[in-house]
């Protein structure tokens, strides 16, 4: 039959011809069509503007104009919902259960000491320190799933939280960075590229000094003898039995911390990361040393 | 941070002369800044910018640094240093997450559905039209997506206990479902093993 | 002419009193003088007193009377493209009466909850301190008012607005999918 035989021809021209690829192909003939203004018979009387009015003229009313009401938006009364907005700081949040599954899949090491640098290199949290974003706050959302020993730094935890991580043998510190240290903490690496001296962690300002050296909050600050009294205090609250740090395995890994001053574990402020020769540069200068030991 | 920078460049610029110290998270650039008397002619000071005051001059001398090769903290730093790739999943006992890893007997099926590269299902909900209409949709599939594309129906209207629209895209690998059946559709991926 | 005298006054009034030097920048601009943009340089080169002259516009009392009782314009509409950067701008007079929740509603206090609370009956008055929602209409105008900043998540610790951002239980604004049965 006919259709047979073109059949056969057009395969074997297919055959016969290139590979398709984003060089040769093109839509389909009348696949796309161009609008037109059409005149006189040719729908050109409205051109889809209707009939009269704003439509047609185009001249539409401001927005929440209500042709001489008082309008909507000026009629209710004012309520200084976002006062301070501009001064308020943020502490984007991180839930127990984002936090279980970033441990379970293996984005973060517990056998290291985790805080805001570690979190952020696993690339499922993010942070913008440029608008007043200070870290991150851990919420109990999968408060119950939670089972990790670990030593955390967040920057702010509830009750609940804390007493979840130390449930499981765990440690929690609430620490507070300036944003120029955020920046540094979200992109090391970068920094370390400038070449520039690792700088000092500025301290807390005035309103959250109490959060920060409350034994309570796990602060910084915070005396540690107050804080394990505390540690002792929360479990006989709720009701669990506090793991022993002492006889720990890892032991050295939950009381590792940073110094009030320090950005970044282990490393000084001062400091010189050579990334590309593999070697620290460490101020001699006695001026340099009294500079950043204050 | 740039930005913040270069202005705290310019600051410790004019007032070196001032305060003589450094500003903290200056950068210092282990140089020493002579701490002379700028000659800066009071008249055509310009406060609007800093484009015509004058640079340092006289750099003393270079502060004293240990240069420490290969030194112990240096483990400190690779902590710090992104991923290069992100890493596979080691096997573990249990997953409190709710997290399940794939199974190895999901590649016998004539068809399969690949995790992302964050170890997840491709399995999402798409809310349009105001949150009027919910399309759930299963990316990343290879194989036989007809046959897939039954088992599904079959699955949900057992479990939705009702006949479900779905509509298949061949070359784009996806299959969307009418409705939100996100986790009715997850467990239906769990038991397959993928 | 007299335009430009009356917004040249209107910048010295802004600035402080004390100084009363931009006075003697706004007489050189009637005078058709070379302009000087650089203000703060004709402060520092120009001497400090310059005798006004009389028939000077400054000194007519009727513009001096017009100048001082001038206030900012509010303005309450939407600006779609700014004078200096040509960008859209925020109605503050939206910001100053509602709240957006991260679900995309708006709330808003009612209309009269101040006045003549005597005569209202104490349901009426507990009824005017609650906070309602806007409807759709209204938060879709109130959403072209304000520009992207007041449509991020805005992440306060011990927010009191924290439980009413999400949505999850009405069907239309849930955003997760629905949960395991």
């Amino acid at each position: 039959m006919g259709s047979r035989q073109i059949t056969e021809k057009s395969l074997s021209m297919i055959r016969s011809l290139p590979r398709i690829s984003l060089g040769n192909i093109r839509d389909n003939p009348g696949s796309k069509i161009t609008q037109k203004r059409g005149r006189g018979q040719h729908r050109g009387d409205k051109h889809g503007a209707g009939n009269k009015g704003s439509g047609q003229r185009q001249n539409y009313m401001r927005l929440g104009y209500e042709t001489g009401n008082n309008p909507f938006y000026l009629r209710v009364p004012s309520e200084p919902y976002y006062r301070g907005h501009h001064h308020r700081r943020q502490y984007p949040p991180l839930s127990l259960l984002e936090l279980q599954s970033l441990i379970d899949k293996d984005r973060l090491d517990v056998t290291k000491p985790i805080d805001i640098a570690s979190i952020i290199k696993s690339g499922l949290y993010n942070m913008f320190p440029d608008q007043k974003q200070f870290g991150i706050h851990l919420t109990d959302e999968g408060l119950d799933i939670f089972a990790a020993k670990i030593n955390i730094e967040v920057q702010w935890a509830s009750e609940q939280v804390i007493a979840a991580i130390e449930k499981n043998g765990g440690v929690i510190t609430t620490a507070y960075y300036d944003p120029h240290s955020l920046f540094l903490l979200k992109n090391p690496k970068k920094f370390f590229e400038t070449g520039q001296a690792i700088p000092r962690r500025m301290i807390p300002p005035p309103d959250v000094i109490e959060y920060y050296t409350n034994p309570k909050t796990r602060g910084y600050l915070a005396d540690p003898e107050k804080i394990s009294h505390e540690r002792l205090r929360l479990a006989q609250k709720y009701g669990y039995e506090l793991p022993e740090l002492e006889n720990d395995v890892s032991y050295n890994m939950l009381i590792e911390r940073k110094d009030p001053r320090q950005i970044f574990f282990g490393l000084e402020p001062g400091w010189v990361i050579n990334l590309k020769d593999k070697c620290i540069l460490k101020p001699r200068d006695e001026e340099l040393l009294r500079f950043y030991s204050s | 941070m740039a930005t913040v920078w270069r202005s705290q460049c310019a600051f410790t610029r004019f007032f070196i002369g001032k305060i003589a110290q450094i500003p903290n998270n200056s950068s210092d650039l282990g140089t020493k800044l002579s701490l002379g008397p700028l000659s800066v002619p009071w008249v055509s000071r310009n406060y609007s910018n800093y484009a015509h005051s004058p640079f340092v001059s006289k750099v003393k001398e270079q502060y004293e640094f240990d240069v420490v090769k290969n030194p112990p903290e240096w483990a400190y730093v690779e902590r710090l240093l992104p991923f290069d790739t992100i890493p596979a999943v080691s096997p573990k006992e249990k997953y409190p997450s709710g997290w399940i890893p794939p199974r190895e007997e999901a590649r016998n099926l004539p068809f399969f559905v690949s995790r992302t590269k964050n170890h997840e299902l491709p399995i999402y909900l798409n809310v349009t039209f105001r949150g009027m209409r919910k399309i759930t949709q299963i990316r990343k599939i290879d194989g036989d997506i007809w046959l897939l594309n039954d088992e599904i129906k079959a699955y949900l209207k057992e479990a939705a206990k009702r006949y479900v629209e779905t509509r298949v895209h061949e070359l784009g690998k996806f299959i969307e479902v009418k409705g939100d059946y996100v986790n009715v559709l997850r467990d239906w991926a769990y038991i397959k093993g993928f | 002419m007299l335009r430009c005298a009356i917004s040249a006054l209107r910048i010295a009034t802004f600035r402080t009193s004390s100084l009363r030097v931009p006075y003697q920048n706004a007489s050189k601009i009637i005078y058709h003088d070379v302009r000087n943009f650089t203000s703060l340089s004709v402060i520092n080169n120009a001497p400090p007193v310059v005798p006004l002259l009389k028939e000077n516009l400054i000194n007519n009392k009727h513009i001096l009377d017009l100048s001082y009782n001038l206030w900012p314009v509010h303005i309450r509409t939407v600006t779609k493209f700014s004078l200096k950067r040509g960008k859209r701008k925020t109605v503050k007079a939206a910001v100053k009466r509602f709240f957006r929740l991260h679900w995309g509603g708006w709330i808003r206090t009612k209309v009269g909850r101040h006045k003549k609370l005597w005569k209202k009956s104490p349901p009426q008055r507990r009824r005017l301190r609650q906070h309602v929602f806007c409807n759709s209409t209204q938060s879709t105008l109130l959403d072209k008012m304000v520009t992207k900043y007041w449509k991020k998540p805005k992440y306060y610790v011990e927010d009191p607005y924290a439980p009413y951002h999400t949505r999850e239980e009405f069907y239309i604004t849930r955003k997760k999918p629905l949960p395991k049965t």
